[in-house]
């Protein structure tokens, strides 16, 4: 798509395809399913995988798609918008990706196939915050972040302990590793951790972007049939302006998660501003049209029975991981301080 | 920005040709910042149209028979990015070339369009926008400046208020109550006024500013042809519905305008010694965050809309730059009066009187070109579908 914002066949595509396929498949007594149990649904994910989607960024050689990253941005969306409960987000964009990459030959071998298949789950503790990873628990493969390298551990290596995760259905585990496991064997090659992070952050904000999207859309259709004095709520103006505003917050959100998987894929000098600006703005957008969606939807959206929480939680477990708002910002405000004219680390071509 | 509508490579070029034109011709006097509305500068910044028009810049995105090059909206973007970037004044006939031009390419006659487009083009006549009345600015359609027809003639009455570059316009792009009787959406006309008619008098108003940018027209008897009317007698409320949406949509303004003042809030910041305090870097970054949004906003508006056709999605864009701007003025308030507190240097104090009239500017922008207020309307009526209000 080289820049041009979503709007090309590939991305449009991509994401269609995933939309019809959990419109069909993860309507919301699947969503909710995930929420009452807490266990990974596993056919789902084996659904998935058979789509093509975890190996959507390796090449076609080992047996992905191929597609670049400003191609699977908008598809990224679409699964946030789904409120599907599944590790998808980290393997197909950080985990995969990057064994391909930096992985040793032996690393290729042993990982790829299995992930890429979806035989084997992984977990990514890259830029989520700690130790921690989504799903780590029942995660076979593990990306660990380690005094800035990368390694990577297959299951009897690292052990998980649960902990809270402010959305249920997306389990959270502390990963402990001994520190013996982590030896050139389980490196990957250098550059691997900026390049991981970056990904991390553009993939989590497309995510959280969907997240907001989804949110949106039920609160414009309650506005629209929920009636008191005798009319929609959505015909008050102090509605409308919410909703506005949420609307705006997200709209101006979306096309930075796309710059930003694009700029990163093509090893733009503002790849890493990019990010940032694409996460701060989906964690700002998610904050405000959260608080809004609650606000309009009124008492039945503060009930457990109503779907707006899943995804509302979800939201909120995206804002703060993967550097939180007011990480990004410090990390673009200072940026700012040491760019000197005719450098492109922020604006490029300037 | 890459790849919108043609080739990378022929953006890319097209981005070195305006680079390079620009460079060689723009007069340095003119990118000094200091007030742009005397005579002396008026005339300067003419001869600056002038001199865009015989380079062929004065309007690219015009089709050709109407003496533009009939480029799309990305090369017309990649335009205003580089000529933001160099530093050149505002475009002095904004009115001319961004409304009354393509209205009369939309709604006019032959005979209008040979009348005033081109020149519009060569600025020989700069215009002002006479839409708003003391009791019609949100509510624009109660406007009630009165236009009777007296056979060819219209004969008017009434006053416009708020009208920027009222002083020195040569004619107004207005909009009169041609049918008292009618609903009021359907007694509008849209009028071609020239300025020099008499019975026409314009009084400056003094802005907060301090500035003396907008005024108040009054109409005395004047006697415009009916032939200035563009669209039919009561159309004007359609033909002005497409101008305000050129006026909010994205032509006008690219995120490169805004890099020069991130830098300045940026050195503000080192200067009084904020430079690696967690809170300043993060306000900071705030700014640079909405700056790099409002790019790709952009960038995705283009992309999805080449051929420049723009819905009510203009909202969006009127709402987050002027709420950008507003703030970006705002933090920068808050600096130099730290940094006066602490220097007495006077580059810093002459900076601190031109940022304030800049900051207050800022604040207008919420109000003007439909109020954000009005935008948010728009944005839940149109864009989402939220029942109307009465209104
Ligand atoms: C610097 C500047 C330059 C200008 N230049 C021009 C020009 O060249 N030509 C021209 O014709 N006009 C010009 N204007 C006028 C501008 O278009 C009006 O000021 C604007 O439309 C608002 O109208 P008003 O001032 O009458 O405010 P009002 O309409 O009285 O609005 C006052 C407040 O009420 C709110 N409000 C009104 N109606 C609603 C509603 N339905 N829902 C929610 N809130 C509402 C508004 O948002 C605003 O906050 C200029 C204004 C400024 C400040």
């Amino acid at each position: 798509m080289t820049g041009s914002y979503g709007a090309d066949e590939t991305s449009v595509e991509l994401a269609t395809g995933l939309r019809e396929f959990f419109n069909e498949h993860c309507g919301l007594d699947r969503v909710r399913a995930a929420w009452s149990d807490g266990s990974l649904d596993l056919a789902l994910w084996g659904e998935v995988a058979a789509l093509g989607f975890t190996g959507a960024l390796a090449s076609e050689e080992v047996g992905g798609l191929g597609v670049q990253p400003e191609d699977l941005v908008l598809a990224i969306e679409e699964i946030g918008y789904s409120g599907a409960s599944l590790p998808l987000v980290d393997t197909a964009a950080v985990v995969v990706p990057i064994i391909e990459r930096y992985g040793s030959a032996e690393q290729r071998a042993s990982f790829l196939p299995g992930l890429i298949s979806g035989e084997r789950i992984a977990a990514s503790t890259v830029m989520f915050g700690g130790d921690r990873a989504m799903f780590a628990a029942e995660a076979d493969v593990l990306l660990l972040e380690r005094d800035d390298c990368l390694h990577l551990l297959d299951r009897r290596q690292f052990s998980t302990v649960e902990v809270h995760s402010p959305d249920p259905a997306s389990r959270l585990a502390r990963v402990s590793v001994e520190s013996s496991v982590l030896s050139d064997a389980t490196r990957l090659a250098a550059g691997a951790t900026d390049d991981a992070r970056g990904r991390a952050v553009w993939a989590a904000s497309a995510l959280l972007n969907g997240v907001s999207r989804r949110m949106l859309e039920m609160t414009v259709d309650h506005a629209k049939t929920r009636e008191q004095f005798g009319r929609a709520i959505g015909s008050f103006q102090a509605v409308k302006h919410l909703i506005a505003d949420a609307w705006v917050a997200m709209e101006s959100s979306r096309p930075c998660a796309w710059y930003a998987a694009h700029a990163c894929s093509q090893g733009l000098a503002d790849a890493a501003a990019a990010a940032s600006v694409a996460k701060a703005s989906a964690s700002d957008a998610a904050r405000v049209v959260g608080d809004s969606a609650l606000q309009v939807h009124g008492g039945i959206g503060f009930t457990w029975e109503h779907p707006l929480h899943f995804w509302m939680k979800r939201g909120k477990l995206l804002e703060h991981a993967y550097g939180s708002r007011g990480f990004h910002l410090r990390s673009l405000g200072a940026a700012m301080r040491d760019d000197q004219q005719g450098s492109d680390a922020v604006f490029p071509g300037l | 920005m890459s790849a919108l509508t043609e080739t990378t490579l022929d953006v890319a070029t097209w981005r070195d040709e305006v680079r390079g034109w620009l460079k060689a011709h723009l007069p340095a006097d003119l990118t000094e910042p200091g007030a742009l509305t005397g005579p002396e500068a008026l005339h300067r910044r003419r001869a600056w149209e002038r001199e865009l028009y015989d380079g062929g810049y004065a309007a690219i995105h015009w089709p050709k028979e109407y003496g533009g090059r009939g480029m799309g909206a990305a090369h017309r973007m990649i335009f205003q990015e580089e000529y933001e970037r160099i530093g050149a004044p505002p475009r002095l006939n904004i009115q001319g070339l961004m409304l009354v031009g393509p209205t009369l390419m939309e709604h006019g006659t032959d005979a209008q369009r040979q009348r005033w487009l081109d020149a519009i083009l060569r600025c020989e006549q700069v215009w002002c926008q006479g839409f708003s009345e003391p009791d019609a600015g949100s509510d624009l359609a109660s406007l009630r400046t009165a236009a009777r027809i007296e056979g060819d003639r219209y004969i008017i009455n009434g006053q416009k208020i708020w009208t920027s570059g009222a002083t020195y316009a040569d004619w107004m792009f207005a909009l009169v109550r041609t049918n008292p009787e009618a609903p009021k959406h359907r007694g509008i006309s849209a009028v071609l006024i020239d300025m020099r008619t008499p019975g026409i008098s314009v009084r400056p108003i003094r802005q907060i500013n301090g500035r003396g940018t907008f005024s108040e027209v009054f109409f005395d008897n004047v006697e415009v042809p009916v032939a200035n009317t563009i669209g039919a007698v009561d159309d004007g409320w359609n033909v002005a519905m497409g101008a305000l949406l050129l006026e909010r949509g994205i032509g006008r303004r690219s995120y490169v305008k805004y890099v020069p003042l991130l830098r300045t809030l940026s050195s503000l910041t080192t200067s009084t010694g904020a430079g690696r305090d967690g809170a300043a870097l993060e306000e900071l970054g705030t700014h640079v965050m909405q700056v790099s949004k409002y790019r790709h906003h952009v960038g995705r508006t283009l992309a999805e809309s080449s051929n420049g056709a723009f819905g009510p999605e203009a909202s969006l864009n009127k709402l987050f730059w002027s709420e950008m701007e507003a703030a970006l003025y705002e933090s920068g308030m808050k600096l130099l009066n730290d940094l006066s507190a602490l220097s007495d240097d006077s580059a810093v104090l002459d900076g601190y009187g031109r940022w304030e009239a800049e900051y207050w500017h800022a604040r207008a922008t919420r109000i003007f070109a439909g109020s954000n207020q009005i935008q948010k309307n728009i944005i839940a009526e149109r864009v989402l579908g939220l029942p109307k209000e009465k209104r």
